[in-house]
């Protein structure tokens, strides 16, 4: 088990993911904007899940935050866009890894397990 | 002449001793007088002084006897003959006899010759030097030596060289000389050495003339040698010829005899005068000169040179025709003066106005004419050329056929020139139609247009002419130009008349901007169109660079420069961009660049027209859908999240049954997905930001995967595809997955009665071939280069509509493309299409 912080601005999503990962086992907290991910007064998890399209700031920011902290800095950050070209965002944000939306629920769980496994979590 | 020198001392002696004798004689004589006047005396004393005297004479003439034998045997032993001469009684008096015998003249001989008749042994021609000679005695001093050169016949009939110096030898009582010494030299051998000398000379002259005399003779030009003849004012007056070479007759037509004078021959006065001659042989310095003869109707050079002193007056004179050289600088010096004049006439009217006579009286002819001919060809008409005065004109109009041959109508049509020396022997027929314009000669030359005949340059005289070569050519030169210019002016017109029909198409073409540059991009035209579209002025422009119509932002990045690089590589440049107006307001302009060519690169043109507001259109539509399909990415990613979390559930609960149900909802969810795709592709497109990830990978395998997972959405069709090889290509995989899933999805939905869909896949020399196969419905001509278009989609009365956007051969078309490679269909309706896509080797 693994404990997970997703942001997503979208309430569908928000409720997918959080049936997608009870079903997997992982202990998710789940946010609807970014900017609680730009105080460094929560728990830290095993990994970061980011809409790139967040209301308010973006994704990417939040994401090129965490990466500049040294508490989070290790912690892996998957962004989640319907941008074709979020391979390209991803990389300047020092993202580890994106998924295109729409994607297989088979594909993210693989994708989690990747990074979790990578960094002794999970 | 130390002999001679000794003698005339030796003579001076022997007088002295005579004048001695005559002086003891004389006064002999008056002692006898004295005795016989006092005989007294006489007597007494005779005895005494006839003993006395007897004795004295006795003496003297011993003394005289041997003076005389003194005087004898110095005479001999001198190698020169000497005699005294009696100038009364015309003998000699003496002759050193050894001498003249040892000379081979016998003295005995010569004193009897000289009695019968004086100087019979000298030779006729020189006998009146000795005469001379001897005629100059008698009245000369005793100082005077008087010479004489003879020749003479010895007894042996030898004739010798003899030279003679002679001295008064004795005088009478009144002073005048009676005896002549004279010494006789014979100078033979120095004579015959001179003689020899002369003759050698003679002959290296001899030599020198005859070598001169070959060279003369071989000569072309003409070569006389004269002499001056001046009056008694000293002013020259003729010319004698002592010499000619053949070439003379042949230059100047002439045939001179030797010793005759200028005077003689008329034609050559008006060629050379004597001035010119005198001048040469009063200075010495040669001339060079021109002359015309017309007589003869040519051209001479004539080059003058003295020959010996001032007073030899002896002048050579080389002629040489120059007539050919001459006749060809002025052709030249005519054809150049008409080129020049051509230059600033622009009609045809104006042309022969101001040349016509120009060119007729260097011709000498009566008529130069320009005729044009009529359409059908049958006849020639003008009213321009140049008739001269006192002519008849040859305006007007003329059946061609009258007064030109089949044959030489055949050389107009090809651009040939027509020559006729004399119409009267040239054609019968028209001989008589010729007469009646009183035209006897003349010269055509067919002027064409577009390899027409269309006009014809004449020169026409009213009697026969024997037209030179140069003539010929010359006027057909002439007509050559005037035709050039005529054609330029023409041409001028008419780029005049389209340069006006094209600013006008231009200012009215107010939606269009039309802007031509030079290579530089210099503005040099500036239509309406282009001010109502930019702002500027054509005044404000003209002249200026066309960067200016440009943005910031494609000036820094050299815009302008490439599209002009683009047009003159390629031909054309088409763009789409912003521009900025004067004001700064920006615009979005659709403008196509060409270069102008005129031999090289000579500058562009320019048309755009304002799309800003298509272009704002199409911007917003492709923005909506972008925003719209990425809006609908996460509503439809929850769809099949939850779709997917239900099958699950009713797997894992034991809802089996009902697997199917959600199993068509995922694959729905699916096309959706793959629906947004597409329109999100296609507005990439259209933005040009369709990027490609290359990477090797193996299209065969690529093609299984893809029919792996297309296989089951039909029933009712198979998908064949035979390969077990790996065919390795560097291209874009997703992309081309892409491709290969629309393309064979299309065969399937278009065979709605299902059927095999044949892939194949094969490698060519400059790439790979991919082909898909159905035996569908097929597409009908005139659709089939319409589906690659956006949206479109094949719709047919007898067909129901099937599902999709028309996105999908768009996108396939526009990947390939962006691959460099290449789609297309081969198709019959009814009976199926043949989908095939290269793509080259990177």
């Amino acid at each position: 088990m693994a404990r997970i912080i997703l942001a997503d601005d979208d309430p569908g999503m928000r409720d997918v993911f959080h049936l997608i990962f009870k079903r997997a086992g992982h202990e998710a907290t789940i946010y609807a904007n970014g900017e609680l991910l730009m105080e460094n007064n929560y728990p830290l998890p095993d990994l970061f899940i980011l809409d790139k399209q967040l209301s308010g700031i973006n994704g990417l920011e939040v994401c090129r935050f965490l990466k500049s902290q040294d508490r989070s800095k290790n912690i892996p950050v998957i962004i989640i866009s319907a941008s074709p070209y979020v391979k390209q965002n991803v990389d300047a944000s020092g993202a580890d890894d994106f998924i295109e939306k729409p994607f297989k629920t088979k594909d993210l769980i693989l994708l989690l397990g990747k990074h979790l496994s990578k960094n002794g979590a999970g | 002449m130390s002999d001679s020198n000794n003698l005339v001392q030796l003579v001076n002696d022997l007088k002295v001793a005579n004048s001695e004798l005559m002086e003891a004689r004389r006064a002999a004589l008056n002692m006898m007088e004295d005795a016989i006047q006092s005989k007294e005396a006489l007597r007494k004393s005779e005895e005494k002084y006839r003993l006395k005297l007897e004795q004295e004479v006795r003496e003297r003439t011993t003394e005289i006897k041997e003076q005389s034998h003194y005087i004898k045997r110095v005479t001999e032993t001198v190698p020169d003959m000497i005699s005294v001469t009696d100038l009364v009684k015309g003998e000699f008096k003496y002759l050193n006899t050894e001498v003249f015998k040892a000379q081979g003249f016998d003295p005995v001989k010569m004193k009897k010759n000289n009695r019968d008749g004086p100087d019979k042994y000298v030779h006729p021609d020189d006998r009146h030097l000795i005469v001379d000679y001897f005629q100059k005695f008698p009245t000369a001093s005793d100082d005077e030596v008087i010479t004489a050169e003879y020749r003479a016949q010895d007894d042996a009939g030898v004739w010798k060289w003899l030279l003679v110096r002679g001295r008064p030898f004795q005088r009478s009582d009144d002073g005048v000389v009676t005896h002549v010494l004279n010494i006789i030299e014979n100078i033979t051998e120095r004579k015959t050495a001179e003689q020899e000398v002369l003759r050698l000379k003679d002959e290296v002259a001899q030599k020198a003339t005859d070598k001169y005399r070959k060279l003369y003779n071989a000569i072309d030009e003409g070569f006389c040698l004269l002499e001056v003849i001046y009056n008694t004012l000293g002013k020259a007056v003729d010319m004698r010829f002592l010499d000619v070479n053949p070439a003379f007759k042949k230059q100047t037509g002439v045939q001179v005899e030797i010793g005759q004078t200028f005077l003689n021959y008329h034609p050559l006065l008006e060629m050379v005068t004597f001035e010119w001659c005198e001048t040469v042989v009063q200075n010495g310095l040669p001339v060079r000169f021109t002359g015309f003869s017309k007589a003869k109707g040519r051209w001479y050079e004539y080059h003058a040179v003295r020959l010996g002193n001032r007073e030899d007056k002896q002048v050579a004179l080389l002629f040489n025709d120059i007539t050919e050289y001459k006749r060809n600088e002025q052709n030249q010096e005519i054809l150049a003066a008409i080129s020049q004049e051509l230059i600033t006439l622009n009609s045809a009217e104006e042309i022969f106005q101001r040349l016509g006579e120009k060119i007729g009286s260097y011709f000498q002819v009566v008529h130069c004419m320009l005729y044009e001919l009529t359409e059908n060809g049958e006849f020639v008409s003008t009213s321009i050329g140049w008739n001269a005065k006192g002519s008849r004109t040859l305006f007007g109009t003329y059946r061609i056929g009258d007064f030109l041959s089949d044959q030489q109508l055949a050389s107009c049509v090809k651009g040939e020139t027509v020559i006729v020396r004399d119409t009267s022997i040239d054609d019968p027929e028209t001989a008589e139609n010729f007469a009646a314009l009183e035209v006897r000669s003349f010269i055509v030359i067919p002027l064409l247009r577009d390899n027409r005949w269309r006009f014809l340059i004449s020169i026409l005289d009213t009697i026969p002419r024997q037209w030179r070569k140069d003539e010929i050519n010359l006027i057909g030169e002439i007509a050559h130009r005037i035709w050039m210019r005529l054609e330029r002016a023409r041409a001028e017109e008419a780029l005049r008349i389209s340069e006006a029909k094209l600013k006008a198409t231009m200012d009215s073409a107010t939606e269009y901007a039309i802007i031509a540059t030079s290579t530089e991009g210099i503005v040099e035209l500036w239509s309406t169109g282009a001010e109502k579209m930019f702002g500027y002025t054509p005044e404000e422009i003209t002249g200026k660079s066309a960067d200016i119509i440009f943005t910031p932002e494609d000036r820094e990045n050299n815009v302008p420069f490439k599209e002009m690089e683009t047009a003159s590589k390629t031909g054309k440049a088409n763009d789409e961009r912003w521009h900025l107006e004067k004001d700064g307001t920006r615009f979005f302009a659709s403008g196509v660049m060409a270069p102008i060519y005129d031999a090289t690169l000579t500058g562009f043109v320019k048309v755009a027209r304002d799309i800003t507001q298509r272009k704002l259109l199409e911007q917003q539509k492709d923005d909506f859908i972008a925003v719209a399909s990425h809006e609908l990415k996460t509503p439809v990613t929850s769809i099949k999240a939850y779709t997917e979390l239900l099958m699950e559930i009713l797997q894992e609960e034991g809802y089996g049954d009902n697997m199917q149900l959600v199993g068509k909802l995922d694959a729905q969810v699916d096309r959706l997905t793959e629906l947004i795709r597409s329109l999100l592709d296609t507005t990439r497109i259209s933005e040009g930001e369709l990027a490609l990830n290359i990477q090797e990978f193996d299209l065969n395998a690529l093609i299984t995967e893809r029919i792996d997972e297309l296989k089951f959405t039909s029933d009712i069709h198979r998908l064949v595809f035979n390969t077990s090889d790996t065919l390795h290509i560097q291209a874009d995989k997703e992309r081309i997955g892409q491709v290969l899933v629309n393309l064979i999805s299309n065969a399937i939905k278009y065979s709605p009665k299902g059927g095999d869909i044949t892939i194949a896949a094969s490698t060519l020399k400059e790439g790979v071939q991919v082909s898909i196969h159905d035996t569908g419905l097929g597409i009908s001509a005139d659709l089939i280069n319409k589906i690659f278009d956006r949206f479109y989609r094949a719709r047919t009365a007898q067909i129901e509509t099937f599902p999709g956007m028309g996105l999908g051969l768009y996108i396939a078309a526009a990947i390939i493309s962006r691959h460099k490679g290449r789609l297309w269909v081969d198709s019959q309706p009814k009976k199926g299409s043949t989908f095939y896509f290269f793509l080259p080797y990177r």
